[in-house]
């Protein structure tokens, strides 16, 4: 199967305000995709509900053909944009959890990974840096070998040195096999990681398209283009 | 999915909660010793520097073991909120599992939890008791007291601890409810929510059983009668708001899920 998600006419609202309207897509596998747009456009709420952490009002949401439940969570590695692991635990403790939860994750290359950054498997995650909270993280999610990674804002908040790290370790992880959809604002920073672009405006696409193919045709980066694009749509 | 998920709550509870049941053990031997001396001191009129403190440390092994049964609870509870309903959240409702085995895993282990924390209460209260009292013990239970309990064990009695036992797993899985709900319907203050909610669900559930008790009594022959009616109208509300506190919890963390 080549699609790995596929979203049709999918919406969000909460109460009265629609966070994603009537969503159509389609994504391949073997791609690392962009999420891009402003805050409340809706990336993290399209994230979650690929999740299975929010339930879509409307619209159909697909992984690998399934539902989202239980089974699509088996095929999906999410990164939120927080910190989501509990501080009182090792981080042997958390690759203990991570291998008994999910059948995909290697730890070997998790352990490799975490000796690289000079992180002892004793350490308790919640005495690390912020930086190498969020290192962690990444480290046990992109350590698995899933069908669809979502990694909301990886590298919002970090110094530039962390941001190289997150960035390399999403390149060398990555499988051809699987896609990445990262979301992010920081577009200047993953434009040279990324195969093809999304842009998100009020829970609309605006636009979307092969990062390649913009610089060969406009002579322009992501990040231009996104200004461009942007600054015509209202309300921004 | 489900065994794991139990043996991960376990893990994350048993270090803290183990280690307050061994003071709370440690904490009956020393009220045993408190208590020997205030019982020596009495006998034998003799002045001992720790028998000025002893009855204060009594005091304080029973308030420990009081704060130790509903500390222990409450550490459970918050758990509970913290594991599904704060940030930790995002990685329990991704992981492979469905919402029922994940509420189900953890109330397994709070209800284990509140055995080994009866028990410890019972065995740190019999340590006081049998340890402190010594000989006196005999004459406060005599030696054939087990047996007269397990005699006046009749049909009525099994009925009645069995509804107790009903109530019980049925509390706790509308504790869990409320703060699910909680969690779920509150923008903010999401625990004091659940306070509130419980507050209600408690008045609801405590007026209808007055009305039942009441309606009883009036039609009933004799006051067994009447305690046996209520005993199982109790039950079958206990069961009712369990099954019914299972199914909207798992409903609320399939459909409503509002992690912050």
């Amino acid at each position: 199967m080549d699609t790995v998600l596929k979203a049709t006419g999918l919406g969000k609202m909460y109460g009265g305000f629609a966070a994603l309207r009537s969503m159509d897509l389609t994504l391949p596998k073997g791609e690392i995709i962009g999420l891009l747009g402003p805050n409340g456009s809706g990336k993290t709420t399209f994230l979650k509900l690929c999740a299975g952490l929010l339930t879509p009002t409307t619209g159909t949401l697909e992984i690998c053909g399934k539902p989202v439940g239980a089974e699509s969570k088996a095929l999906v590695s999410y990164l939120p944009d927080r910190t989501y692991l509990s501080n009182r635990q090792k981080i042997r403790e958390q690759l203990d959890y991570f291998q008994d939860f999910y059948s995909d994750f290697d730890r070997n290359r998790a352990e490799y990974m975490l000796r690289d950054l000079g992180i002892s498997l004793e350490c308790r995650f919640g005495t690390l840096s912020k930086g190498n909270r969020e290192k962690v993280q990444l480290v046990l999610v992109m350590s698995r070998r899933a069908k669809l990674y979502l990694l909301d804002e990886p590298i919002g908040g970090v110094d530039p040195a962390a941001r190289d790290y997150i960035l390399r370790t999403i390149l060398n992880n990555y499988d051809p096999e699987a896609t990445v959809l990262i979301s992010t604002h920081l577009i200047a920073d993953v434009e040279p990681v990324l195969h093809g672009y999304l842009f998100l405006h009020q829970g609309q696409i605006v636009g979307a398209g092969r990062v390649k193919q913009v610089r060969e045709e406009t002579g322009k980066s992501l990040d231009e283009l996104f200004r461009e694009v942007f600054r015509c749509l209202p309300n921004y | 999915m489900f065994a794991k998920l139990l043996k991960h709550e376990w893990k994350a509870t048993w270090g803290i909660l183990g280690m307050l049941s061994l003071c709370a053990l440690g904490a009956g031997v020393v009220g045993a010793v408190m208590l020997r001396l205030l019982i020596d001191a009495a006998e034998t009129n003799q002045n001992n520097p720790l028998n000025a403190i002893s009855p204060s440390v009594l005091m304080f092994v029973l308030l420990g073991l009081m704060v130790y049964s509903v500390g222990g609870s409450i550490l459970l509870y918050f758990r509970f909120y913290k594991n599904k309903f704060t940030d930790e959240g995002y990685l329990t409702f991704t992981l492979p599992a469905k919402s029922w085995e994940i509420f189900l895993a953890s109330l397994v282990n709070i209800l284990i939890w509140s055995v080994i924390i009866g028990l410890v209460v019972c065995v740190s209260v019999g340590l006081i008791l049998v340890l402190g009292l010594g000989n006196l013990v005999k004459n406060i239970f005599p030696a054939d007291a087990w047996q007269q309990l397990l005699e006046s064990v009749d049909g009525e009695v099994i009925l009645n601890l069995a509804m107790n036992a009903v109530n019980a797993v049925s509390n706790v899985v509308v504790i869990m409810a409320c703060i699910t709900l909680g969690a779920v319907a509150a923008k903010k203050h999401k625990l004091l929510a659940a306070v509130g909610i419980y507050y209600g669900a408690s008045t609801v559930r405590n007026t209808v059983s007055t009305i039942v008790m009441a309606s009883t009594m009036e039609s009933a022959q004799t006051f067994g009668e009447v305690m046996t009616v209520s005993s199982v109208s109790n039950g079958i509300i206990g069961v009712l708001l369990g099954v019914g506190g299972f199914f909207l919890s798992v409903y609320l963390m399939d459909h409503k899920l509002n992690l912050p």
